[in-house]
């Protein structure tokens, strides 16, 4: 990180003073300070936002999951790319090992020994079964009870085995577990009112067995973890992690650039103009798991026909109308690539050979033609008087999707189609998406490594059409083959085979035209050139933090 | 109306409206559209059951009334609650923020009174000078520029050009957590520098052109020429004849300003990250963290009366015909 040339260079007498001061009245702390001043290696993130939370079961955002999987460790860990089948893709963690019982519905993990909580307490397999338990309290009211669904119980077998049960035997049980479970300490949680975590002490100052402690947070500016010299895991490459806080995305970029932070996780635009030209930075690609897609309301009454959505037609011929090659590299560049379905290039699986609705102008125009929406003197399309319009709804915080709105009603406007574009806050979209009040919106949705929740956000919604549980089925797509074919998938254990499903699977909802699978969008860091990072997985570019390789640096 | 009634008064007055705007603001947030978490349902976010059981947790599935009333009940008591989106306690949050405010406005306003008054005097003083046009020009250009702009390009000369200061933040993490605390507050100062002189120079602009257009409508006075004709100096002239009639105007300026001292200034805290009232009140409004606004606009709207109060009570003061009217 950049010294700071004000307290470097002119007020060093002011520092001397200071010293001078300080010698009068050393004190332990003082000494412990003098300790710090060694040269370190501290790697320096900049963040648009603040950690919401720092304990697992609460957090919601990324910024907070950075920080959280620095203090916390998993009973074992994926390694890069994530393999969701059997434990193939896992290497210890705090887990220095496991055995599956004979029916493959229980998997006993053996704790490891050494391992022990910051405060010097040994992790023990209670602290497994009590932080399942926290995870899935609906009192906690986690972001992440959802993804236990189908694990039974864990029970403690002695002090160092913890023994996890489900319901059925699953490919993708030893990754539901190990990926989503974050082990917290039962000594220091277990007194804390469930519904009161957030605010307890520890919310303040947590306590984890990671590779970094915990060591200062103030809210909205920065929070700096130090490394576990004694951990189990053995100390990490870098001794201090810091995430500072900047809300204005040129202002973040500018701190990246003047050498003030090391990591921008993300850079687009100027910022990545900036950034391949500047000598103190170099950008890092890694791989995604978002894709960007135009959805469509299909329980939905637009320009007065019923469901109008629900009509594969009408949606192909929408589809065909848009030159998606074009509106990528309009809006994106080359920071972006066509999407290929409901899955990304980062998908374990994903499968690039998918046959694709083709640009096709003329084919949209004769379909809608044949659906009785019929091209006007003034070119627009009417059916019974009614002009063919919907509204397309976006976030305000997407400049991105904001250009591709743009660029899609003009597209839409040369078949005869006219749309109107919302932009709506976050909070209202995500309400409005879940409440179903919109014709056709533009999201985008973080995959997750695991092929089959493709179900959660394009399975059939679960009961009747009306109160039905949509989960994340914004569209209230309903297609029983597609179902089918994604559960036989998630449920082959053989990986050739599994491939096969999906893509069988994908090839329906993409021949379907569930959505216009718009863009996936090409992810690029920013890092100072003194540090070189290894291993940035797509669904989580921080878990190799501690093993990035960093120049060391002298504090002021 | 005597001084002891007149401050009663305005104190009723200020409970009144501190009462109005936290009800008001308890309503509005009640009543805007979407959901703060659902924000991040469009990419998965808590399932509808868990932002259920949260709800019930904060009281929100019940009637609006029954809202209002607990909330305005606890705030009677002193206490502020927690916030929703950090579960922090909102006092301490509120109180963190203010304080940070206050050094960053409070520098500004220092800075902008200095430089304002300094220009606008040598301006109203000496119209014809050339220096006076150039700063007249210059300050006319920085009040013209929308703050977000200076902002930035202060950012760009002061910060990333020359070096010689902070991108931003409030101190530097790694002096915050190795440094002495002596080091911290030449730090924070450090830090603070860029910041306050985007305001300063953004509110001198506007102080030095009311202190110039109340200079000159002095100067041009009877009583001015009837002072130089005894042959006063031009010192004294200025400083005894000149600039005391014009005050009342730049403090009521300044008055104006004073509100934004607990408010926050907005725009710059966002572009230098400075982690103060401002962008804790944007954070929270947009995340419908009703405690923390309420919180927020308790302290802003207490802030923005008294100092009203306070104005108020100094024009009383520096200007004798007020005194005259009250009788």
């Amino acid at each position: 990180m950049r010294r700071v040339r004000f307290l470097t260079a002119t007020p060093r007498f002011v520092t001397v003073l200071a010293l001078a001061a300080a010698a009068g009245c050393s004190s332990p702390e003082a000494k412990e300070g003098d300790d710090n001043r060694a040269a370190t290696t501290t790697l320096t993130m900049v963040s648009a936002a603040d950690a919401d939370a720092l304990i697992p079961p609460l957090v919601s955002t990324t910024q907070g999951k950075q920080v959280v999987d620095q203090l916390f460790d998993r009973l074992a860990e994926p390694v890069s790319p994530v393999e969701t089948v059997g434990d193939g893709g896992f290497r210890p963690q705090l887990a220095n090992g496991w055995s599956w019982s004979p029916d493959s519905l229980s998997i006993a993990f053996a704790i490891n020994p050494k391992a022990r909580w910051h405060d010097g307490i040994p992790v023990r397999a209670e602290d497994v079964r009590f932080s399942f338990a926290l995870h899935t309290d609906p009192a906690v009211a986690s972001p992440q009870r959802d993804a236990f669904e189908g694990i039974d119980s864990v029970t403690v077998r002695d002090s160092l085995t913890a023994v996890v049960w489900w319901h059925a035997r699953h490919p993708e049980q030893f990754f539901q577990l190990a990926y989503n479970l974050l082990v917290m300490p039962e000594h220091l949680l277990a007194s804390i009112a469930r519904d009161s975590l957030g605010s307890s002490a520890f919310a303040d100052r947590p306590v984890g067995s990671g590779r970094y402690r915990f060591e200062r947070w103030a809210r909205q500016q920065a929070l700096v973890l130090t490394a576990d010299r004694a951990n189990y895991r053995g100390a990490p490459q870098v001794q201090r992690l810091i995430w500072v806080v900047a809300p204005d995305p040129a202002a973040a970029n500018l701190r990246l650039l003047a050498g003030e932070a090391d990591v921008l996780e993300l850079v687009r635009g100027d910022a990545y103009v900036q950034a391949r030209q500047s000598s103190r930075v170099r950008t890092v690609e890694y791989p995604s798991l978002d894709y960007g897609y135009l959805l469509f309301n299909y329980d939905r009454a637009v320009s007065g026909v019923p469901r109008l959505f629900a009509d594969r037609t009408v949606r192909v011929a929408l589809t065909q109308a848009i030159d998606r090659k074009a509106i990528v590299a309009n809006a994106l560049d080359s920071l972006g690539s066509v999407a290929m379905g409901p899955f990304t290039h980062a998908t374990a699986g994903a499968d690039t050979t998918l046959q694709q609705l083709a640009f096709d102008t003329a084919a949209a125009s004769q379909a809608l033609d044949a659906r009785g929406w019929r091209r006007g003197a003034d070119g627009l399309r009417r059916k019974g008087g009614r002009v063919l319009t919907f509204d397309l709804l976006f976030p305000s915080t997407s400049s991105t999707r904001q250009r591709m709105a743009v660029l899609l009603q003009e597209q839409f406007k040369r078949i005869g189609v006219t749309t109107t574009v919302t932009t709506v806050e976050p909070a209202v979209f995500g309400a409005r998406l879940e409440e179903g009040t919109f014709d056709a919106a533009l999201n985008v949705w973080r995959t997750d490594p695991s092929p089959s929740t493709v179900r959660q956000v394009w399975g059939s919604p679960r009961g009747s059409s009306s109160g039905a549980n949509i989960g994340a089925n914004f569209s209230r797509y309903r297609n029983a083959t597609f179902d089918a074919r994604i559960d036989s998938a998630a449920r082959e254990f053989n990986p050739a085979t599994r491939r096969a499903l999906f893509r069988r699977a994908w090839q329906t909802i993409v021949d379907d035209a569930a959505a216009v699978w718009l863009y996936e969008p090409r992810n690029v860091a920013a890092v100072n050139r003194r540090v070189t990072p290894t291993d940035l997985r797509a669904d989580a570019w921080w878990a190799s933090l501690s093993a990035w390789q960093v120049e060391p640096t002298t504090p002021p | 109306m005597t001084g002891g009634w007149r401050v009663g008064y305005r104190l009723g007055h200020a409970c009144a409206v501190i009462a109005t705007t936290l009800i008001l603001s308890f309503a509005l947030l009640h009543a805007a559209p979407g959901d703060a978490l659902a924000a991040d349902t469009a990419q998965g976010g808590r399932s509808p059951a868990a932002r259920a059981e949260i709800r019930r947790q904060r009281g929100l599935d019940q009637p609006f009334a029954v809202q209002l009333a607990h909330y305005l009940g606890r705030i009677g008591h002193g206490d502020l609650g927690r916030s929703y989106t950090d579960q922090r306690s909102v006092r301490v949050a509120v109180m963190e923020a203010l304080t940070r405010t206050l050094l960053l406005t409070g520098t500004g306003l220092l800075g902008a009174i200095a430089c304002g008054l300094l220009v606008g005097i040598l301006q109203g003083w000496r119209s014809d000078w050339w220096l006076s046009r150039a700063l007249g020009a210059a300050l006319t250009a920085v009040y013209a520029m929308p703050e977000f702009v200076l902002a930035l390009l202060l950012l760009s000369v002061l910060a990333y050009g020359t070096g010689w200061f902070p991108m931003g933040g409030m101190y530097d993490p790694l002096i915050w957590v190795t440094g002495t605390p002596m080091e911290r507050l030449l730090d924070t100062g450090h830090h603070l520098v860029v910041p306050a002189v985007t305001l300063a120079l953004g509110w001198g602009a506007a102080v030095s052109r009311h202190q110039r257009v109340a200079l000159l409508e002095t100067v041009g006075a009877d009583f001015m020429r009837t002072a130089v004709a005894k042959g006063v100096s031009p010192f004294r002239l200025l400083l005894r004849h000149g600039l005391r009639p014009s005050l009342p105007t730049v403090a009521a300026v300044i008055g104006l300003m004073l509100p934004v001292l607990a408010g926050g200034a907005v725009v710059v805290e966002m572009v230098f990250g400075w982690p103060g009232m401002g962008s804790l009140l944007v954070r929270a409004t947009a995340a419908r963290d009703v405690p923390m606004v309420g919180g927020a606009m308790v302290v802003i709207t207490t802030a923005v009366t008294l100092s009203s109060l306070a104005i108020d009570l100094a024009l009383h003061r520096l200007d004798p015909r007020q005194r005259v009217h009250a009788r």
